[in-house]
């Protein structure tokens, strides 16, 4: 055979379909304007990766939370007062019995879901949504004449509205001055489009959905099985959706959610039995609130993390956490959860 | 003053990057295709390789024209490796909506079947070829590139272009090849 041959045995050139090529040029503009919005100064670098799968038009904010909050007192003596705390519908335990501060990461996560199994389940309604108020900060870098420097992005509040029953109602995110709908639907200069072009790529499921792993509601929280084997083969299964192995997948789960009780202890339980996680005892975030933490240092097949999850040491609940970069150790971004409630409408207050 | 188009996509303008997409996508797709022999890995060859463009748009050399070549040369690299691109852009492309079930080139879908099954007899015939040699190959001969251009998206001088190019000739001139009236026939069928 030669070249010439070759040359004209080749498929006639075709065109991208029209649809398909508009999207990818829109996803393309997004991931450029979501990567730097002042559009060619400030791109975001490497931002821990999605937590969520994320819904069209909402930006990119995987959420690390940190608690701008009151300097609360050293970790380790909260902590024992905290356990009081927690027992409050128990009899209180002896002054002998008060536990040690947790000696590893397992004592620790096994502790918070011990506490996460003695909160109260919150009452809601197939029409609320899920309200996070937070308080967020990611690394962003510059480039000035070629030269790319990178600096962390000022803390700044980010509040979300996610229905807490079907993912297909639509949602908001006010962040920076913006708001955003979100939806599994084409969001089109700030509208939902649920009727778009033929050829527009639509959700891959039903609605109403109670969505999966990566984009989650609390009806499907709730139904997501608490014995410890069936939720590891869970969240093993819902690699489908999300690709992450259990410790990221089970960190994109709390962040950002308002967690059914007993999904939270089991969650926990099974994080305990999880390798690659080391107990912080004196975590803080950058507001200077002093926590407990959880790090997780993980290098498997799929991903390499570095990840810390920050408990109130008194009440054992998840304020916050950091991401940083897994070869360097610099961190990378960090949030604070202010404010989670369930509301009636997306865009109101609690 | 008036920058150029290779500057405004070193300094990451968004609309430059809008732009160059529109320009060349189309080229990168069929590129994309001749590599993989699959259309739709062909389409996320595209995404990613503008999305890698971005990435490297500081390799772009200040002075220069066309930068098709530069987005072929990455293109190869994304095709020879999607996974790990896809990796690399991990967060992007899970934003990346879902090409629809029924695609809507639906009606065509037997002549892209062909165009697949084409593709497969061409790579066959490239199987004692080197990586390096099919590569120029690919761009020079396939996608129209000048020895120039292709030096360009592969980052090597002109001379190692035209000689790779030269003994991908010389290698395939010994082999058979299929029957030239089958490919005739095929060619017929498959025109359009």
């Amino acid at each position: 055979m030669n070249l010439d041959d070759m040359a004209r045995r080749l498929p006639a050139e075709r065109d991208l379909p029209a649809a398909r090529k508009q999207i990818l040029k829109e996803h393309l503009m997004t991931e450029l304007r979501q990567a730097d919005p002042s559009r060619g100064r400030a791109r975001a670098k490497r931002r821990p990766k999605p937590r969520r799968r994320r819904r069209q038009g909402e930006h990119r904010r995987p959420g690390t939370v940190l608690v701008a909050g009151a300097v609360l007192a050293a970790a380790a003596v909260a902590i024992a007062t905290a356990a009081a705390v927690g027992t409050h519908t128990s009899p209180p335990a002896p002054k002998a019995a008060q536990p040690a501060p947790p000696a590893t990461a397992a004592q620790l996560l096994a502790r918070i879901a011990t506490a996460a199994a003695r909160q109260p389940a919150p009452v809601v309604r197939d029409s609320d949504f899920t309200y996070i108020r937070s308080e967020v900060a990611y690394e962003v870098d510059s480039i000035s004449n070629g030269r790319e420097t990178t600096s962390m992005e000022k803390l700044h509040e980010r509040q979300i509205w996610l229905p807490a029953a079907n993912v297909c109602a639509t949602g908001l995110l006010i962040e920076q001055g913006e708001r955003t709908p979100i939806s599994p639907f084409p969001v089109v200069n700030g509208t939902v489009d649920r009727h778009p072009p033929k050829g527009t790529p639509m959700p891959d499921f039903t609605c109403p959905s109670e969505g999966h792993l990566g984009d989650t509601t609390y009806r499907l929280l709730q139904s997501i099985p608490t014995q410890p084997d069936a939720l590891l083969a869970y969240l093993t299964d819902g690699k489908k959706w999300t690709n992450d192995d259990p410790p990221t997948e089970i960190g994109d789960l709390i962040r950002e959610t308002i967690m059914p009780p007993a999904l939270a202890a089991a969650l926990y339980r099974l994080a305990a039995t999880l390798p690659g996680a080391t107990l912080v005892p004196h975590a803080a975030n950058v507001a200077g609130r002093a926590g407990i933490g959880i790090m997780w240092t993980s290098r498997t097949a799929r991903q390499v993390y570095k990840n810390e999850w920050i408990f109130d040491p008194g009440t054992l609940r998840f304020i916050g956490e950091k991401t940083f970069d897994p070869k360097t150790g610099k961190l990378t971004g960090e949030s604070a959860i202010i404010r989670q409630a369930f509301t009636a409408k997306a865009g109101q207050l609690p | 003053m008036e920058l150029s188009q290779r500057a405004r996509v070193r300094a990451g303008d968004h609309d430059e990057f809008g732009v160059l997409f529109s320009e060349h996508a189309r080229a990168v797709y069929n590129h994309a295709f001749r590599l993989t022999g699959n259309w739709s890995a062909a389409e996320e060859v595209v995404s990613l390789t503008f999305l890698e463009a971005w990435r490297l748009r500081g390799t772009v050399r200040p002075e220069g024209g066309s930068l098709l070549p530069w987005l072929l040369g990455i293109a190869l690299n994304v095709a020879r490796n999607v996974s790990r691109a896809a990796r690399r852009q991990q967060a992007a492309m899970t934003r990346l909506p879902k090409a629809p079930d029924v695609p809507d080139f639906a009606d065509d879908l037997a002549g892209r079947i062909d165009d697949a099954e084409r593709l497969e007899k061409i790579h066959a015939a490239l199987s004692t070829l080197r990586r390096a040699e099919r590569d120029v190959l690919a761009l020079c001969v396939w996608s129209g590139l000048n020895y120039a251009e292709a030096a360009e998206a592969l980052g090597v001088p002109v001379g190692t272009v035209r000689s790779r190019l030269s003994r991908a000739r010389r290698k395939l001139q010994r082999e058979p090849g299929p029957a030239r009236e089958q490919v005739t026939g095929d060619r017929v069928g498959g025109a359009r």
